[in-house]
């Protein structure tokens, strides 16, 4: 089912701070308005819990010409991801280019972090949202496997290698709180679907995001960790997010092995969160020149860790490549065909573009749902380009639902 | 009442002694004088049971049925072409109870059926009335040999209270005709109507399985909950050992004096389609016809679902933007662009800047006929209040909390649900803006038969014959 969405969708009014006054419930009808709906509703922005670049970063950025983003007005709606098991909560989304074990060119598989419980890192599932809409379930996974600590809830780190093997994380949780979280491990999947192997150790600890450079027989893994050393019980930030590279043989017959282990960047702020589960370093991309950019969502910035394919110390958090702006908390991180990076926010529901210099180019606000607070807020998370590279698909998690912006 | 007068219906005798089948012996005490007590002790003597209209059924103990002292409020016939409860203007009160069968055994669902017949048509008279207990050899609940059989006295919570307007629908569940494995039960699986389909999984569904379905299905409403209740309690009393409970579930509603009554978001609800403003063609829409067997003519399909409402996130939601959710003006219910409540639904209209002036998204666009193919069921909607339960949200911030279990009964009504609930709600499950503050928690599909017509007819007697 596809089924096509105005650029602004349910909700045209982004409303903050907005006296709603009962004429405005009761306009035109002649009606006698209640009294009480004179009332007045809580704006986000105002509220202390966001921050002075969460405000400006409400503003608006026009796409300049040219950029990426510019033109792109309509929003498609590709269907549900939620599969008969009810799991919800879309994560990772990963447009398939070839043909391979259970997958055809031109699916998409996303994973979902809650299991029909609601509870974050108990998701089990990974659907695939065909071409012409429709959904199956590529894999669906036992809540607990043998080597991976803490059990299943499938993360934002998901990628499928050529030879078929899809490689997804798990950072578990038995009650949807961070006090239950195990450290979790990068699940191995074979190209239809089944168990095949896990990947842990002391090198994964909240594996949350991925990006992989596949050179067929080889492969570069690099892995966001947002778990080492948050503490379950407080809301204080510590920095000790991680991004490690995991070299991978593959072949088409044997799950891929790790045979190196590097972490190339560390000391990002991650803390415990009840709404997001965990905050902390996010979103990978990897240029073609070997720069891995990090969305580091609570410091609300763009890092760039140079020589990330070949490094063999951690570079800290690398240099800025551009913080605030437009920028609100980024999850989500990818390279567009232009060299242009996209950028997720959580706070706000917006698609930034960066230029590799670092200059933000345009803003698209994919998500302005007022069930959250400020809208758009926590809907966000995984983006990618799609395969014919001119589309941004992004998850809606107010809804359960995959949707292209092109 | 006066303090000094005992209802007819209490002065019965206890069924203890009696066994199956066995006939009650018939008293003749007058009305209003009280309860013989050595009587009652020696539990072997109807009192007062053949006095007024009180007869014997099958294997049924005693019967009594006298006037009530106070008969406010109006009386819903219970018989009819069709079955009461569905297009019967609203009463503000519901009990919907699901009943499960212990036996396997043909003629103790028919004897079942006629017993909640006769029973039924005696309830909503409001006088108080003796239960028909009923009692088999078959059943297979673990309880039958060591508990007595019930009184069959009235339990009087709703004597004086009057008819109060009390319809009693009755329906069937698919797994009457067979069971999981797809066995039949008591030989009729080969009426079993394509129509009583197993609904597929929505997208969000949350449903508990134990506040679903059911092979035997009770809707009472009424506008005294006492009054609703009762009559549920009463047919349950039966015969508690062969149709077990299920689930329960009250509701309640405004009632539709004060015009399309509100539900719990505050928004008038049921402005199209609804018992308050049904469809004008009913056989085409709400009826079962000749595409049908034969023994649901003049039925129809119930869904039921149990929607689960955060009225917490609900409400941070400014009025206005919970008019783009719902596509209608909170005050008078007019849908957005229109003049009034019954304005036509404009789906073309346009803001100035070219947005839809009814949302793509908004419920009312989804569900809309116009947007289904024609598509229409009848709804009878009440809310519905279980108090608080610990809750996660299924939407960012998937926030935990001890939050109302509170929203809405939807009762559906509609010819064929695959021409219509199906339809319609795979597609609002996808994409309606109300999802994120609605959880659905129970289902169910039942075939609600035709009414019964009279003396010797009974709920269900054409899907036997």
């Amino acid at each position: 089912m596809l089924i096509r969405l105005l650029r602004r969708e349910w909700v045209r009014v982004a409303v903050v701070g907005v006296v709603l006054t009962a004429g405005a419930a009761a306009c035109g009808s002649g009606v006698q308005a209640p009294a009480g709906l004179s009332g007045q509703q809580a704006g986000a922005y105002v509220n202390s819990q966001y921050s002075v670049e969460d405000r400006a970063a409400s503003s608006l950025l026009k796409p300049v010409p040219g950029s990426f983003l510019a033109g792109k007005t309509t929003v498609t709606l590709l269907n549900s991801t939620t599969p008969a098991n009810g799991d919800v909560n879309p994560y990772a989304i990963w447009p398939v280019t070839e043909t391979i074990g259970s997958v055809t060119e031109g699916d998409i598989l996303v994973d979902n972090f809650n299991n029909k419980s609601n509870n974050q890192g108990t998701g089990t599932t990974i659907v695939d949202v065909h071409p012409n809409g429709q959904v199956g379930v590529f894999a669906s996974l036992p809540s607990t496997v043998s080597g991976c600590p803490g059990g299943v809830g499938l993360t934002t780190a998901m990628v499928q290698l050529q030879t078929g093997w899809v490689i997804v994380g798990s950072l578990p949780s038995t009650d949807g709180k961070i006090g239950t979280a195990g450290a979790g491990c990068l699940l191995v999947l074979s190209p239809t679907g089944q168990m095949a192997g896990t990947i842990s150790g002391p090198y994964l600890d909240g594996p949350w995001d991925a990006t992989v450079k596949d050179d067929g027989g080889t492969a570069t893994l690099f892995v966001t960790n947002t778990l080492v050393g948050v503490n379950p019980a407080g809301t204080a930030t510590t920095n000790q997010g991680t991004v490690v590279r995991l070299l991978l043989s593959v072949s088409k017959t044997d799950p891929p092995k790790v045979t190196a282990e590097t972490e190339v960047a560390n000391g990002f702020p991650e803390r415990a969160d009840a709404a997001a589960f965990v905050k902390g370093p996010t979103g990978l991309a990897l240029d073609p020149a070997g720069t891995l950019y990090v969305a580091d969502n609570l410091g609300n910035q763009i890092a760039a860790i140079p020589q990330a394919l070949t490094r063999t110390d951690p570079a800290g958090t690398g240099t800025t490549l551009t913080h605030g702006g437009q920028l609100a908390n980024p999850l989500g991180l990818v390279l567009a065909p232009n060299g242009d990076l996209l950028a997720a926010n959580a706070t706000n529901g917006k698609i930034v573009e960066i230029t590799p210099s670092g200059k933000q180019v345009g803003e698209y606000y994919a998500i302005q749902d007022v069930g959250q607070d400020p809208p758009g807020n926590g809907d966000l998370f995984d983006l990618a380009i799609d395969q014919d590279g001119t589309g941004v698909l992004f998850v809606k998690d107010d809804t359960n639902t995959l949707a292209l912006v092109h | 009442m006066d303090s000094n007068q005992t209802p007819e219906s209490a002065s019965n005798e206890s069924a203890e002694h009696r066994q199956p089948g066995e006939r009650a012996h018939e008293g003749s005490t007058s009305r209003g004088e009280g309860i013989n007590r050595r009587s009652m002790l020696r539990g072997g003597l109807l009192v007062g049971a053949g006095a007024v209209g009180g007869g014997l059924i099958g294997g049924f103990t005693g019967h009594a049925i006298g006037a009530s002292s106070d008969t406010s409020g109006a009386v819903e016939p219970f018989r009819g072409t069709h079955q009461a409860g569905i297009v019967t203007d609203s009463q503000q009160h519901t009990v919907l109870a699901a009943f499960d069968l212990t036996s396997n055994n043909r003629n103790d669902l028919t004897a079942l059926l006629k017993a909640w017949t006769q029973l039924g048509t005696e309830l909503v008279t409001g006088k108080s009335v003796t239960v028909p207990i009923y009692t088999s050899q078959d059943s297979s609940n673990a309880y039958a040999d060591a508990t007595a059989a019930s009184t069959t006295d009235d339990s009087l919570e709703a004597y004086g209270l009057g008819p109060a307007r009390l319809t009693l629908t009755v329906g069937f569940g698919r797994s009457l005709f067979v069971d999981k494995g797809g066995k039949d039960r008591f030989g009729i699986s080969n009426r079993l109507p394509d129509a009583l389909v197993e609904l597929p999984h929505f997208s969000g569904d949350e449903i508990d399985d134990t506040d679903s379905n059911g092979d035997l299905f009770l809707q009472a409403c009424a506008d005294n909950p006492q009054v609703a209740f009762h009559a549920v309690r009463s047919v349950a009393r039966i015969a508690p050992d062969i149709a077990t409970l299920r689930w329960t579930q009250l509701g309640f509603s405004p009632g539709n004096e004060a015009g399309t009554p509100r539900n719990l978001m505050g928004f008038k609800d049921g402005t199209v389609n609804s018992n308050v403003h049904p469809p004008t063609d009913l056989d085409a829409t709400l009826w079962a016809g000749s595409e049908g067997p034969v023994w649901m003519r003049g039925g129809s399909y119930l869904v039921y679902r149990r929607i689960r409402i955060t009225l917490e996130h609900w409400d941070r939601l400014a009025p206005s933007l919970q008019e783009q959710v719902i596509g209608r003006r909170k005050v008078d219910g007019a849908p957005l662009g229109g003049s009034e409540e019954f304005s036509t639904m404009d789906f073309e209209a346009r803001d100035a800047q070219g947005n839809p002036v009814i949302p793509d998204t908004a419920h009312v666009r989804l569900a809309a006929a116009e947007s289904n193919n024609g598509a229409v069921i009848v709804r009878r909607a009440f809310s519905y209040n279980n108090g608080t339960t610990p809750f996660v949200e299924r939407w960012p911030p998937w926030r935990q909390a001890l939050e109302y279990d509170a929203g809405l009964l939807f009762l559906a009504y509609q010819k064929d649900p695959r021409q219509a609930f199906v339809p319609i709600f795979s597609k609002l499950a996808e994409t309606d803006a109300l999802n994120q503050f609605t959880t659905h928690t129970a289902s169910a599909v039942f075939a609600v038969p035709p009414g019964h017509t009279g003396p010797g007819d009974w709920i269900g007697k054409p899907l036997f014959s």
